[in-house]
Protein backbone atom coordinates (compact mmCIF):
# COMPACT_ATOMS: atom_id res chain seq x y z
CA UNK A 1 0.00 0.00 0.00
CA UNK A 2 2.97 2.20 0.26
CA UNK A 3 3.72 2.38 -3.15
CA UNK A 4 0.36 4.28 -3.91
CA UNK A 5 1.47 6.29 -1.40
CA UNK A 6 4.89 6.94 -3.07
CA UNK A 7 2.99 7.56 -6.53
CA UNK A 8 1.07 10.28 -5.62
CA UNK A 9 3.54 12.02 -4.03
CA UNK A 10 6.35 11.71 -6.84
CA UNK A 11 4.36 13.19 -9.51
CA UNK A 12 3.63 16.70 -8.54
CA UNK A 13 4.01 18.75 -11.78
CA UNK A 14 1.75 16.74 -13.35
CA UNK A 15 -1.96 18.41 -13.59
CA UNK A 16 -3.88 16.76 -10.97
CA UNK A 17 -7.32 16.49 -11.65
CA UNK A 18 -9.42 15.87 -7.98
CA UNK A 19 -12.30 14.56 -7.40
CA UNK A 20 -14.68 15.60 -4.52
CA UNK A 21 -16.70 13.52 -2.45
CA UNK A 22 -19.31 14.08 0.45
CA UNK A 23 -19.17 10.99 2.67
CA UNK A 24 -21.91 11.47 4.86
CA UNK A 25 -23.81 13.12 6.73
CA UNK A 26 -25.96 9.55 6.23
CA UNK A 27 -23.10 7.12 5.25
CA UNK A 28 -23.57 4.22 7.67
CA UNK A 29 -19.91 3.67 8.28
CA UNK A 30 -19.57 7.07 9.78
CA UNK A 31 -21.44 6.07 12.84
CA UNK A 32 -23.86 8.92 12.88
CA UNK A 33 -24.29 12.12 11.31
CA UNK A 34 -20.98 12.86 10.05
CA UNK A 35 -19.96 14.37 7.28
CA UNK A 36 -16.56 14.07 5.18
CA UNK A 37 -15.52 16.39 2.76
CA UNK A 38 -13.32 13.90 1.07
CA UNK A 39 -10.57 15.41 -2.10
CA UNK A 40 -9.63 12.08 -4.46
CA UNK A 41 -6.99 11.43 -6.79
CA UNK A 42 -8.36 8.73 -8.21
CA UNK A 43 -9.15 6.24 -5.02
CA UNK A 44 -6.34 7.98 -2.80
CA UNK A 45 -7.45 10.55 -0.36
CA UNK A 46 -5.90 13.62 -0.73
CA UNK A 47 -7.18 15.94 1.74
CA UNK A 48 -10.41 15.09 4.51
CA UNK A 49 -12.32 17.55 5.98
CA UNK A 50 -14.45 16.68 8.99
CA UNK A 51 -17.79 19.00 8.74
CA UNK A 52 -19.22 18.15 12.56
CA UNK A 53 -22.59 20.04 14.44
CA UNK A 54 -25.76 17.99 13.07
CA UNK A 55 -26.51 16.91 16.28
CA UNK A 56 -25.60 19.87 18.20
CA UNK A 57 -28.80 20.65 20.72
CA UNK A 58 -27.10 23.03 22.32
CA UNK A 59 -26.25 21.32 25.58
CA UNK A 60 -23.96 23.71 26.97
CA UNK A 61 -26.65 26.81 26.60
CA UNK A 62 -29.24 24.49 28.29
CA UNK A 63 -27.21 23.64 31.27
CA UNK A 64 -26.68 27.45 32.45
CA UNK A 65 -30.54 27.30 33.49
CA UNK A 66 -30.77 23.88 34.89
CA UNK A 67 -30.18 23.10 38.38
CA UNK A 68 -27.61 20.20 38.85
CA UNK A 69 -30.08 17.47 38.65
CA UNK A 70 -32.04 18.98 35.69
CA UNK A 71 -29.19 18.38 33.59
CA UNK A 72 -28.43 14.76 34.50
CA UNK A 73 -30.92 13.18 31.88
CA UNK A 74 -28.79 15.37 29.35
CA UNK A 75 -25.92 13.28 29.72
CA UNK A 76 -27.72 10.06 28.34
CA UNK A 77 -27.77 11.76 25.18
CA UNK A 78 -24.13 12.80 25.15
CA UNK A 79 -22.34 9.40 24.19
CA UNK A 80 -24.88 7.29 24.30
CA UNK A 81 -23.57 3.86 24.35
CA UNK A 82 -22.22 4.38 27.69
CA UNK A 83 -24.99 6.81 29.36
CA UNK A 84 -24.12 5.25 32.79
CA UNK A 85 -20.44 6.50 32.74
CA UNK A 86 -21.71 9.70 31.49
CA UNK A 87 -23.77 10.24 34.42
CA UNK A 88 -21.34 9.19 36.97
CA UNK A 89 -18.90 11.91 35.24
CA UNK A 90 -21.48 14.24 35.48
CA UNK A 91 -21.99 13.75 38.71
CA UNK A 92 -18.36 13.33 40.03
CA UNK A 93 -17.95 16.55 38.56
CA UNK A 94 -20.51 17.90 40.49
CA UNK A 95 -19.29 16.67 43.50
CA UNK A 96 -15.90 18.07 42.94
CA UNK A 97 -17.40 21.44 42.22
CA UNK A 98 -19.72 21.41 45.07
CA UNK A 99 -16.79 20.10 47.66
CA UNK A 100 -18.00 16.70 48.84
CA UNK A 101 -17.33 13.27 49.49
CA UNK A 102 -19.84 10.15 48.72
CA UNK A 103 -19.95 7.26 51.06
CA UNK A 104 -17.73 3.59 49.98
CA UNK A 105 -20.82 1.76 48.38
CA UNK A 106 -22.11 4.83 46.35
CA UNK A 107 -18.41 4.61 44.75
CA UNK A 108 -18.17 1.53 44.39
CA UNK A 109 -21.77 1.04 42.49
CA UNK A 110 -20.49 3.73 40.37
CA UNK A 111 -17.47 1.92 39.70
CA UNK A 112 -19.92 -0.80 38.37
CA UNK A 113 -21.66 1.32 36.40
CA UNK A 114 -18.46 2.81 35.04
CA UNK A 115 -17.08 -0.28 34.26
CA UNK A 116 -19.99 -1.93 32.61
CA UNK A 117 -20.69 0.99 30.62
CA UNK A 118 -16.98 0.84 29.13
CA UNK A 119 -17.40 -3.26 28.30
CA UNK A 120 -20.87 -2.48 26.60
CA UNK A 121 -19.45 0.99 24.75
CA UNK A 122 -16.20 -1.04 23.71
CA UNK A 123 -18.32 -4.04 22.29
CA UNK A 124 -20.34 -2.02 20.48
CA UNK A 125 -16.85 -0.25 19.08
CA UNK A 126 -15.35 -2.86 18.24
CA UNK A 127 -18.72 -5.11 16.71
CA UNK A 128 -18.98 -1.90 14.32
CA UNK A 129 -15.37 -1.29 13.86
CA UNK A 130 -15.44 -5.17 12.54
CA UNK A 131 -18.69 -4.91 10.42
CA UNK A 132 -17.33 -1.98 8.64
CA UNK A 133 -14.24 -3.65 7.87
CA UNK A 134 -16.48 -6.71 6.70
CA UNK A 135 -16.69 -9.25 9.66
CA UNK A 136 -20.56 -9.70 10.26
CA UNK A 137 -20.19 -12.30 12.56
CA UNK A 138 -18.31 -10.50 15.05
CA UNK A 139 -21.15 -8.03 15.06
CA UNK A 140 -23.77 -10.18 15.77
CA UNK A 141 -21.65 -11.94 18.69
CA UNK A 142 -20.78 -8.29 20.66
CA UNK A 143 -24.63 -7.49 20.12
CA UNK A 144 -25.50 -10.71 22.07
CA UNK A 145 -23.21 -9.69 25.01
CA UNK A 146 -24.08 -6.37 25.05
CA UNK A 147 -28.01 -7.51 25.62
CA UNK A 148 -27.04 -9.15 28.95
CA UNK A 149 -25.37 -5.54 29.78
CA UNK A 150 -28.51 -3.87 28.95
CA UNK A 151 -30.56 -6.62 30.86
CA UNK A 152 -28.61 -5.46 33.79
CA UNK A 153 -28.23 -1.87 33.67
CA UNK A 154 -32.44 -2.36 33.20
CA UNK A 155 -32.18 -3.86 36.33
CA UNK A 156 -30.25 -1.06 38.46
CA UNK A 157 -31.78 1.54 36.75
CA UNK A 158 -35.29 0.56 35.26
CA UNK A 159 -34.42 1.96 31.84
CA UNK A 160 -31.68 0.33 29.29
CA UNK A 161 -30.41 3.41 27.69
CA UNK A 162 -31.64 6.38 29.09
CA UNK A 163 -30.61 5.66 32.75
CA UNK A 164 -30.18 8.37 35.05
CA UNK A 165 -28.98 6.98 37.66
CA UNK A 166 -26.87 8.95 39.14
CA UNK A 167 -27.48 11.66 42.19
CA UNK A 168 -25.27 14.20 44.04
CA UNK A 169 -23.91 12.90 46.89
CA UNK A 170 -24.62 9.20 45.57
CA UNK A 171 -26.89 7.08 43.37
CA UNK A 172 -30.66 6.99 42.42
CA UNK A 173 -31.39 3.85 44.58
CA UNK A 174 -29.27 0.77 46.02
CA UNK A 175 -29.00 -2.79 43.85
CA UNK A 176 -31.39 -4.84 43.74
CA UNK A 177 -31.61 -8.15 45.23
CA UNK A 178 -29.73 -10.63 43.66
CA UNK A 179 -28.32 -8.32 41.40
CA UNK A 180 -24.36 -9.26 41.90
CA UNK A 181 -24.87 -12.90 41.42
CA UNK A 182 -26.20 -11.90 38.36
CA UNK A 183 -23.69 -9.81 36.97
CA UNK A 184 -21.13 -12.22 38.46
CA UNK A 185 -22.55 -14.98 36.43
CA UNK A 186 -21.88 -12.44 33.04
CA UNK A 187 -18.69 -11.69 34.18
CA UNK A 188 -17.91 -15.52 34.64
CA UNK A 189 -18.48 -16.56 31.24
CA UNK A 190 -17.17 -13.22 29.55
CA UNK A 191 -13.25 -14.16 29.34
CA UNK A 192 -14.45 -16.84 27.04
CA UNK A 193 -16.28 -14.83 24.72
CA UNK A 194 -13.47 -12.20 24.72
CA UNK A 195 -11.36 -14.99 23.45
CA UNK A 196 -13.67 -15.85 21.07
CA UNK A 197 -13.38 -11.76 19.88
CA UNK A 198 -9.94 -12.91 19.91
CA UNK A 199 -9.69 -16.14 17.82
CA UNK A 200 -12.00 -14.54 14.93
CA UNK A 201 -9.60 -11.42 14.05
CA UNK A 202 -6.24 -10.89 16.15
CA UNK A 203 -4.78 -13.26 13.30
CA UNK A 204 -7.42 -12.81 10.71
CA UNK A 205 -5.55 -12.41 7.18
CA UNK A 206 -8.04 -9.99 6.35
CA UNK A 207 -8.13 -7.93 9.54
CA UNK A 208 -4.74 -7.75 9.55
CA UNK A 209 -4.60 -6.24 5.90
CA UNK A 210 -7.19 -3.52 6.70
CA UNK A 211 -5.70 -2.58 9.85
CA UNK A 212 -2.08 -2.93 10.22
CA UNK A 213 -0.48 0.10 9.15
CA UNK A 214 -2.92 1.93 8.27
CA UNK A 215 -4.02 5.13 10.27
CA UNK A 216 -0.42 5.41 12.39
CA UNK A 217 -0.67 8.27 15.17
CA UNK A 218 2.51 8.60 16.66
CA UNK A 219 2.86 8.90 20.88
CA UNK A 220 3.73 12.94 19.91
CA UNK A 221 1.08 13.27 17.24
CA UNK A 222 -1.34 11.68 19.64
CA UNK A 223 -0.62 14.08 22.55
CA UNK A 224 -0.25 17.38 20.50
CA UNK A 225 -3.40 16.20 19.15
CA UNK A 226 -4.78 16.08 22.64
CA UNK A 227 -5.85 12.22 22.32
CA UNK A 228 -7.65 10.64 25.04
CA UNK A 229 -8.46 7.01 26.09
CA UNK A 230 -7.88 3.90 23.48
CA UNK A 231 -6.45 6.11 20.81
CA UNK A 232 -4.10 8.28 23.35
CA UNK A 233 -3.00 4.48 25.07
CA UNK A 234 -2.93 3.06 21.33
CA UNK A 235 -0.67 5.58 20.14
CA UNK A 236 2.17 4.28 23.20
CA UNK A 237 1.22 6.62 25.67
CA UNK A 238 0.56 5.01 29.31
CA UNK A 239 -2.01 7.45 30.21
CA UNK A 240 -5.35 6.57 32.12
CA UNK A 241 -7.25 8.92 34.50
CA UNK A 242 -8.20 5.81 36.84
CA UNK A 243 -4.65 5.62 37.26
CA UNK A 244 -2.91 8.58 37.62
CA UNK A 245 -6.24 10.68 38.83
CA UNK A 246 -7.38 8.30 41.30
CA UNK A 247 -11.14 9.39 41.68
CA UNK A 248 -14.22 6.91 43.23
CA UNK A 249 -11.30 4.87 44.98
CA UNK A 250 -10.15 3.30 41.42
CA UNK A 251 -6.45 3.25 43.51
CA UNK A 252 -8.10 -0.05 45.54
CA UNK A 253 -8.24 -1.83 42.48
CA UNK A 254 -5.65 -4.17 40.76
CA UNK A 255 -5.35 -3.53 36.99
CA UNK A 256 -2.88 -2.67 34.34
CA UNK A 257 -3.08 0.54 31.60
CA UNK A 258 -3.02 -1.68 27.95
CA UNK A 259 -0.91 0.49 25.53
CA UNK A 260 -0.20 -0.42 22.26
CA UNK A 261 3.33 -0.20 19.76
CA UNK A 262 3.03 1.53 16.80
CA UNK A 263 -0.48 3.39 17.13
CA UNK A 264 -2.05 2.06 14.14
CA UNK A 265 -5.77 0.58 13.55
CA UNK A 266 -4.66 -2.43 14.80
CA UNK A 267 -3.00 -1.31 18.32
CA UNK A 268 -6.18 0.70 18.99
CA UNK A 269 -8.36 -2.42 18.35
CA UNK A 270 -5.75 -4.61 20.58
CA UNK A 271 -5.88 -1.68 23.32
CA UNK A 272 -10.16 -2.02 23.11
CA UNK A 273 -9.78 -5.97 23.65
CA UNK A 274 -7.22 -5.57 26.94
CA UNK A 275 -9.18 -3.04 28.08
CA UNK A 276 -12.41 -5.23 27.96
CA UNK A 277 -10.71 -7.88 30.27
CA UNK A 278 -9.35 -5.26 32.60
CA UNK A 279 -12.91 -4.16 32.94
CA UNK A 280 -13.46 -7.45 33.77
CA UNK A 281 -11.07 -7.74 36.11
CA UNK A 282 -12.49 -4.57 38.24
CA UNK A 283 -15.82 -6.13 37.86
CA UNK A 284 -14.59 -8.43 39.65
CA UNK A 285 -13.30 -6.86 42.62
CA UNK A 286 -16.10 -4.66 42.94
CA UNK A 287 -18.13 -7.84 43.47
CA UNK A 288 -15.61 -9.47 45.70
CA UNK A 289 -15.56 -6.66 47.93
CA UNK A 290 -18.84 -4.54 47.62
CA UNK A 291 -19.15 -2.59 50.70
CA UNK A 292 -22.45 -2.13 52.58
CA UNK A 293 -23.62 0.91 54.03
CA UNK A 294 -25.85 4.00 51.95
CA UNK A 295 -25.49 4.73 48.95
CA UNK A 296 -26.43 8.36 49.55
CA UNK A 297 -24.58 11.41 51.51
CA UNK A 298 -26.31 11.58 54.89
CA UNK A 299 -26.33 15.30 54.57
CA UNK A 300 -29.72 16.90 53.53
CA UNK A 301 -28.75 19.97 51.90
CA UNK A 302 -26.88 17.52 49.21
CA UNK A 303 -29.23 14.28 48.46
CA UNK A 304 -32.86 14.33 48.41
CA UNK A 305 -34.76 12.71 51.57
CA UNK A 306 -37.08 9.31 50.84
CA UNK A 307 -40.11 10.05 49.47
CA UNK A 308 -42.04 8.04 52.16
CA UNK A 309 -40.71 10.26 54.78
CA UNK A 310 -41.31 13.54 52.98
CA UNK A 311 -45.20 12.85 53.11
CA UNK A 312 -45.11 12.82 56.97
CA UNK A 313 -41.76 14.88 58.06
CA UNK A 314 -41.82 18.44 58.19
CA UNK A 315 -37.96 18.76 57.76
CA UNK A 316 -38.28 15.97 55.04
CA UNK A 317 -40.76 18.34 52.83
CA UNK A 318 -38.64 21.35 53.15
CA UNK A 319 -35.45 20.04 51.98
CA UNK A 320 -37.38 18.02 49.24
CA UNK A 321 -38.85 21.69 48.43
CA UNK A 322 -35.73 23.14 48.37
CA UNK A 323 -33.58 20.85 46.56
CA UNK A 324 -35.89 20.53 43.60
CA UNK A 325 -36.40 24.57 43.47
CA UNK A 326 -33.24 25.90 43.95
CA UNK A 327 -30.80 22.77 43.99
CA UNK A 328 -27.29 22.16 45.76
CA UNK A 329 -25.55 24.82 46.89
CA UNK A 330 -22.28 25.56 44.89
CA UNK A 331 -19.52 27.58 45.93
CA UNK A 332 -17.88 30.42 43.18
CA UNK A 333 -15.21 29.73 41.28
CA UNK A 334 -14.59 27.33 38.71
CA UNK A 335 -13.94 23.71 38.77
CA UNK A 336 -12.89 20.25 36.00
CA UNK A 337 -13.29 17.07 36.67
CA UNK A 338 -12.47 14.27 33.72
CA UNK A 339 -13.37 11.07 33.88
CA UNK A 340 -12.04 8.30 31.76
CA UNK A 341 -14.87 7.43 29.80
CA UNK A 342 -15.21 4.16 26.93
CA UNK A 343 -14.24 7.07 24.26
CA UNK A 344 -11.72 9.09 26.31
CA UNK A 345 -11.42 11.63 28.66
CA UNK A 346 -14.83 13.43 29.65
CA UNK A 347 -14.52 16.43 31.23
CA UNK A 348 -16.95 19.01 32.70
CA UNK A 349 -15.81 22.52 33.33
CA UNK A 350 -17.84 24.59 35.79
CA UNK A 351 -17.85 28.09 36.43
CA UNK A 352 -20.29 29.46 39.12
CA UNK A 353 -21.15 32.07 40.60
CA UNK A 354 -22.93 30.56 43.82
CA UNK A 355 -26.27 29.04 43.94
CA UNK A 356 -27.87 26.03 42.02
CA UNK A 357 -27.16 26.90 38.82
CA UNK A 358 -23.79 26.69 36.97
CA UNK A 359 -22.81 30.00 35.17
CA UNK A 360 -21.21 28.05 32.53
CA UNK A 361 -20.65 24.38 32.03
CA UNK A 362 -18.36 22.96 29.07
CA UNK A 363 -18.23 19.90 28.17
CA UNK A 364 -14.77 18.18 26.96
CA UNK A 365 -16.10 15.68 24.65
CA UNK A 366 -13.35 12.93 23.75
CA UNK A 367 -15.16 12.49 20.33
CA UNK A 368 -15.17 16.11 19.34
CA UNK A 369 -11.54 16.25 20.22
CA UNK A 370 -10.35 12.78 18.75
CA UNK A 371 -12.36 13.44 15.75
CA UNK A 372 -9.80 16.63 15.13
CA UNK A 373 -6.89 13.61 13.98
CA UNK A 374 -8.91 12.29 11.42
CA UNK A 375 -7.09 14.26 8.55
CA UNK A 376 -3.92 13.43 9.47
CA UNK A 377 -4.44 9.82 9.49
CA UNK A 378 -6.00 9.51 6.54
CA UNK A 379 -4.34 11.36 4.16
CA UNK A 380 -2.76 8.74 1.38
CA UNK A 381 -5.15 6.19 1.86
CA UNK A 382 -7.64 4.55 0.38
CA UNK A 383 -11.13 5.18 0.48
CA UNK A 384 -11.81 1.81 1.92
CA UNK A 385 -8.84 2.69 4.56
CA UNK A 386 -10.98 5.59 5.71
CA UNK A 387 -14.23 3.41 7.08
CA UNK A 388 -11.78 1.40 9.11
CA UNK A 389 -10.30 4.40 10.20
CA UNK A 390 -13.66 5.74 11.28
CA UNK A 391 -13.87 2.83 12.97
CA UNK A 392 -10.85 2.25 14.94
CA UNK A 393 -11.14 6.00 16.09
CA UNK A 394 -14.75 4.92 18.07
CA UNK A 395 -16.54 8.22 18.09
CA UNK A 396 -19.91 9.04 19.11
CA UNK A 397 -21.76 11.91 17.04
CA UNK A 398 -24.10 12.70 20.43
CA UNK A 399 -21.10 13.16 22.23
CA UNK A 400 -18.91 15.13 19.16
CA UNK A 401 -21.93 17.84 18.49
CA UNK A 402 -23.38 18.21 22.01
CA UNK B 1 11.82 16.64 42.37
CA UNK B 2 11.37 20.32 43.24
CA UNK B 3 7.40 20.79 44.59
CA UNK B 4 5.49 21.98 41.17
CA UNK B 5 4.04 25.32 42.37
CA UNK B 6 7.40 27.14 43.34
CA UNK B 7 8.56 26.22 39.99
CA UNK B 8 5.20 27.68 37.92
CA UNK B 9 5.18 30.59 40.65
CA UNK B 10 9.26 31.50 39.90
CA UNK B 11 8.19 30.87 35.85
CA UNK B 12 5.04 33.41 36.16
CA UNK B 13 6.77 35.90 38.05
CA UNK B 14 9.64 36.43 35.26
CA UNK B 15 6.97 37.01 32.55
CA UNK B 16 5.00 40.27 32.68
CA UNK B 17 0.93 40.48 32.91
CA UNK B 18 0.85 36.67 34.52
CA UNK B 19 -0.23 36.78 37.98
CA UNK B 20 -1.11 33.50 40.32
CA UNK B 21 -4.73 33.34 41.14
CA UNK B 22 -6.92 31.53 44.07
CA UNK B 23 -8.52 28.38 42.42
CA UNK B 24 -11.63 26.70 44.23
CA UNK B 25 -9.84 23.21 44.11
CA UNK B 26 -6.61 24.18 44.81
CA UNK B 27 -5.31 23.91 41.15
CA UNK B 28 -2.40 25.97 40.12
CA UNK B 29 -4.47 29.26 38.29
CA UNK B 30 -2.85 31.80 36.55
CA UNK B 31 -4.29 35.49 34.72
CA UNK B 32 -3.16 36.88 32.09
CA UNK B 33 -3.16 39.74 29.54
CA UNK B 34 -3.85 39.62 25.88
CA UNK B 35 -0.38 39.84 25.17
CA UNK B 36 1.23 37.74 27.92
CA UNK B 37 -0.61 34.51 27.12
CA UNK B 38 0.90 33.12 24.01
CA UNK B 39 3.94 33.64 25.49
CA UNK B 40 3.11 32.05 28.82
CA UNK B 41 1.94 28.74 27.57
CA UNK B 42 4.84 28.42 24.90
CA UNK B 43 7.52 28.39 27.87
CA UNK B 44 5.31 26.44 30.32
CA UNK B 45 5.08 23.91 26.55
CA UNK B 46 8.90 24.09 26.26
CA UNK B 47 10.14 24.24 29.55
CA UNK B 48 12.15 20.54 30.33
CA UNK B 49 11.69 19.98 33.94
CA UNK B 50 7.50 21.20 33.20
CA UNK B 51 6.75 19.81 29.98
CA UNK B 52 3.10 21.17 29.74
CA UNK B 53 2.70 19.42 26.49
CA UNK B 54 -1.19 18.68 26.26
CA UNK B 55 -3.59 20.83 26.03
CA UNK B 56 -6.76 19.51 28.02
CA UNK B 57 -9.71 22.12 26.72
CA UNK B 58 -10.15 25.82 25.40
CA UNK B 59 -13.63 27.29 26.66
CA UNK B 60 -15.05 30.74 27.65
CA UNK B 61 -17.35 32.46 29.40
CA UNK B 62 -19.60 35.49 29.25
CA UNK B 63 -19.40 38.39 32.22
CA UNK B 64 -22.50 39.91 30.23
CA UNK B 65 -23.11 43.99 31.72
CA UNK B 66 -19.01 43.36 33.27
CA UNK B 67 -15.93 44.46 31.34
CA UNK B 68 -13.70 43.31 30.47
CA UNK B 69 -16.68 40.90 28.94
CA UNK B 70 -15.48 37.63 28.19
CA UNK B 71 -13.23 34.98 29.97
CA UNK B 72 -11.35 32.60 27.54
CA UNK B 73 -9.81 29.44 29.67
CA UNK B 74 -6.92 27.14 28.92
CA UNK B 75 -6.48 24.32 30.36
CA UNK B 76 -2.79 22.55 30.50
CA UNK B 77 -1.56 19.06 31.54
CA UNK B 78 2.13 17.89 32.10
CA UNK B 79 1.55 13.70 31.28
CA UNK B 80 5.26 13.45 32.71
CA UNK B 81 4.31 15.52 36.21
CA UNK B 82 0.56 14.75 36.34
CA UNK B 83 -0.11 18.18 36.97
CA UNK B 84 -3.31 20.46 35.67
CA UNK B 85 -3.40 24.05 35.30
CA UNK B 86 -5.33 26.77 34.22
CA UNK B 87 -5.04 30.40 32.62
CA UNK B 88 -7.56 32.35 32.50
CA UNK B 89 -7.56 35.55 29.51
CA UNK B 90 -9.81 38.25 29.82
CA UNK B 91 -11.20 39.89 26.66
CA UNK B 92 -12.60 42.94 25.82
CA UNK B 93 -16.40 42.75 24.69
CA UNK B 94 -15.55 45.56 22.08
CA UNK B 95 -14.26 43.57 19.11
CA UNK B 96 -12.99 40.75 21.27
CA UNK B 97 -9.84 38.94 19.38
CA UNK B 98 -7.19 36.61 20.82
CA UNK B 99 -3.27 34.94 19.59
CA UNK B 100 -4.65 32.10 18.15
CA UNK B 101 -2.41 28.89 19.80
CA UNK B 102 -2.82 26.43 17.08
CA UNK B 103 0.75 26.99 16.13
CA UNK B 104 1.81 25.30 19.80
CA UNK B 105 -0.88 22.68 19.78
CA UNK B 106 -2.76 21.43 16.88
CA UNK B 107 -5.84 20.20 19.04
CA UNK B 108 -6.96 23.96 19.55
CA UNK B 109 -7.86 24.18 15.86
CA UNK B 110 -11.30 22.80 16.59
CA UNK B 111 -11.26 24.26 20.43
CA UNK B 112 -11.20 27.86 19.19
CA UNK B 113 -13.30 27.29 16.12
CA UNK B 114 -15.75 26.44 19.36
CA UNK B 115 -15.05 29.46 21.06
CA UNK B 116 -15.37 31.47 18.24
CA UNK B 117 -18.96 29.58 17.07
CA UNK B 118 -20.29 30.65 20.93
CA UNK B 119 -18.99 33.55 21.60
CA UNK B 120 -17.79 35.99 18.78
CA UNK B 121 -13.98 35.71 20.47
CA UNK B 122 -11.35 36.38 17.11
CA UNK B 123 -8.36 34.35 17.34
CA UNK B 124 -6.03 36.20 14.81
CA UNK B 125 -3.80 33.63 13.09
CA UNK B 126 -5.92 30.61 13.11
CA UNK B 127 -6.10 28.91 9.73
CA UNK B 128 -9.78 28.24 8.99
CA UNK B 129 -11.69 30.37 11.33
CA UNK B 130 -15.24 29.50 11.07
CA UNK B 131 -18.20 28.27 12.70
CA UNK B 132 -18.41 24.36 13.93
CA UNK B 133 -21.39 23.39 15.51
CA UNK B 134 -23.65 26.28 14.26
CA UNK B 135 -24.03 26.31 10.42
CA UNK B 136 -21.91 29.06 7.95
CA UNK B 137 -24.54 32.06 7.94
CA UNK B 138 -26.26 31.47 11.19
CA UNK B 139 -26.24 34.78 13.03
CA UNK B 140 -25.31 36.20 16.77
CA UNK B 141 -23.53 33.76 19.16
CA UNK B 142 -25.77 31.11 20.97
CA UNK B 143 -23.63 30.88 24.59
CA UNK B 144 -23.57 34.95 25.09
CA UNK B 145 -25.83 36.04 27.76
CA UNK B 146 -27.73 37.82 25.66
CA UNK B 147 -28.79 35.18 23.27
CA UNK B 148 -31.84 34.35 24.29
CA UNK B 149 -32.93 30.58 25.03
CA UNK B 150 -36.23 30.30 23.62
CA UNK B 151 -37.54 32.49 20.58
CA UNK B 152 -38.57 32.66 16.84
CA UNK B 153 -35.77 33.72 14.96
CA UNK B 154 -36.33 34.06 11.27
CA UNK B 155 -33.79 31.29 9.46
CA UNK B 156 -33.58 28.90 12.04
CA UNK B 157 -34.80 25.38 12.12
CA UNK B 158 -39.03 25.39 13.84
CA UNK B 159 -39.26 28.86 12.96
CA UNK B 160 -43.31 29.01 13.23
CA UNK B 161 -43.51 32.40 11.06
CA UNK B 162 -44.25 36.03 11.96
CA UNK B 163 -46.43 35.90 15.16
CA UNK B 164 -45.97 32.10 16.03
CA UNK B 165 -45.12 30.91 20.04
CA UNK B 166 -41.82 29.06 20.58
Amino acid sequence: MTTQVDIVLDRPEQPQEHQVLNMGPQHPSTHGVLRLVLELDGEIVVNCEPVVGYLHRGMEKLAESMTFHMFTPYTDRLDYLAPLANNVALTTAQEHLIGIEIPPRAQAIRVLCTEMSRISAHLLGLGAFAMDVGAMTVFLWCFRERETIYNLIEHISGARFTTSYTRVGGVANDLPDGFLDELKAFIDQFPEQIESFEKMLSRNRIWIDRTKDIGVVTKDEAIAWGLTGPNLRGAGVEWDLRVHRPYLGYETYDFDIPIGAVGDCYDRYLCRIEELKESTKILQQVIAKMPGGPVNTQDSKISLPEKSKVLQGMDELIHQFILITEGQDAPPGESYFGAENPKGELGFYFRSKGGGYPDRMFIRSPSFINLQVLPLMVKGRYISDVVAILGSIDFVMGECDR
Amino acid sequence: MTDIRTELAALAAGIDGVESIDDLRGDPSFRATTSSFHGFIQRLRDDEALRFTFLVLITGADNYLDEPRFDVTYRLRSLERNQDLRINVAVPGEEPELATVTDLFPTANWLEREVYDMFGVRFSGHPNLTRILMWEGFEGYPLRKDYPLLGNTPGTPGYLGKGGKA
